[in-house]
């Protein structure tokens, strides 16, 4: 599995790049704006649905080399826009394969979910910042996809979906400290779904003074990067209710009190980005017979939520209220879920129980 | 297959808040005066999915 999970996470910085580095490059063009925006929101928006028509299909790894390969044409696409619509297509179709690959191959351990969405982060950075590089990018990207291709000829069974869910069913997570109640599953999505919205919000309502030129633009990719790899072996060593306790509160002390204060900012955005593997692998312990659609529902939210908080314009007291409310919020909406999946743990028969190595288990 | 459906309306509730603010963030082409066709187009677009979505269900 290790070298599909190396794939996916070169896969994922290498989309990103392409799909920033294309736009980015016609900057000066009529249009370039609203580009950014469509792009945006194919992207993001539309994750949710394409996760629901992933969950139904078998061929997700053949859907995310093909969307490899959409997201290399957006570079010759003529017009901000044009490119836009494919780059954004492109993106949406494999960050839910690519999502849904990961989670499904991850015998259980939220470890691999972080490390597949962390290289994004520098992708982006990299497109913004040298966009033409776009060429080489997309050149590396076609590469890519065409060792998806032969990977997957050569090595199906490291692709296909396992026979048995990691993880129980979407009914044996329908108990929990709310008492026992089936739609359960729907209230956790929805908490969580607007835990990944609200902080969103806060991330983007907040500006770093210090943050002047290329090198400290890298510093936070590197530390939002870090983040995000870390979040996943966090929730794998003290839980998902533990890393958030730890995480959320010291993220907001770092954010609101020391936005001025360039290693106490980074630390702050470190911390944020530690939650975002635990928001994705609650969702997808809320659904793990929908890895697709749990994945989607979380990138659909992360835009509503960034827009938000970019047309909000507060200063001083109340951007900090705003801030300090924004990862409350999500600090509630991930600690219920989390707790009531542990206590419909305990609750579960033990032939319920997510088995360490379910690929043993897979009837021959 | 109830659950499924909240999944459903939830995805859709997004992708409609995210069309929603895109249009909001969207440039205005003359200072006094904003034609806008997202609003339209997203609804129109929205309300197919929807539909097809329907459809499908209750063709199985």
């Amino acid at each position: 599995m290790m070298p599909v999970l190396a794939l996916n996470c070169i896969s994922h910085f290498l989309v990103d790049g392409v799909c920033v580095a294309s736009i980015f490059a016609l900057a000066a063009e009529r249009g370039f704006y609203e580009a950014v925006l469509v792009y945006n929101t194919l992207a993001f928006a539309t994750q949710c649905l394409v996760g629901l028509w992933i969950d139904k299909r078998e061929d997700r790894a053949r859907a995310q080399a093909l969307s490899m390969l959409l997201v290399c044409c957006s570079v010759f696409a003529p017009g901000p826009v044009l490119r836009a619509v494919i780059a954004g297509c492109g993106n949406s179709v494999f960050h839910v394969c690519g999502g849904t690959v990961t989670m499904e191959h991850s015998k259980g351990k939220a470890r691999d979910l972080g490390l597949f969405v962390a290289p994004g982060a520098f992708g982006v950075t990299l497109g913004t910042l040298w966009p033409q590089l776009s060429p080489v990018f997309s050149a590396l990207l076609a590469l890519a996809a065409a060792l998806v291709l032969y990977s997957l000829k050569k090595y199906p069974e490291s692709w296909a979906k396992p026979a048995e869910p990691v993880l129980p069913s979407i009914e044996q997570a329908g108990q929990g400290a709310l008492g026992s109640s089936k739609y359960l599953p729907a209230l956790y999505a929805s908490l969580l779904t607007a835990a990944v919205a609200v902080r969103a919000v806060g991330g983007s309502a907040v500006s770093f003074p210090w943050m002047t030129g290329i090198g400290a633009r890298l510093l936070l990719t590197l530390f939002v990067f870090s983040g995000k790899s870390l979040g996943g072996f966090f929730v794998d060593r003290i839980g998902e209710r533990r890393t958030a306790l730890i995480s959320l509160p010291l993220c907001a002390v770092c954010i609101v009190f020391f936005q001025e204060l360039a290693p106490l900012s980074l630390l702050g955005q470190l911390l944020l980005n530690l939650t975002m593997p635990v928001t994705l692998w609650l969702l997808y312990r809320v659904m793990p017979d929908s890895p697709g659609t749990a994945f989607g529902l979380a990138a659909s939210a992360l835009w509503p939520g960034t827009l938000l908080g970019n047309l909000i314009s507060l200063t001083g007291t109340a951007k900090n209220a705003l801030l300090s409310a924004c990862l409350a919020f999500a600090l509630f909406a991930v600690l219920l879920p989390s707790k009531g999946l542990e206590e419909g743990a305990k609750d579960r028969p033990e032939k319920l129980k997510p088995s360490s190595d379910p690929v043993k288990e897979v009837p021959k | 297959m109830k659950i499924r459906s909240l999944l459903i309306s939830l995805s859709l509730v997004l992708l409609s808040a995210g069309l929603a603010f895109a249009d909001v963030a969207w440039p205005a082409p003359e200072p006094e005066k904003k034609t806008n066709y997202i609003i339209p187009i997203a609804v129109t677009a929205v309300c197919v999915i929807a539909i097809a979505l329907i459809i499908r269900k209750k063709k199985k």
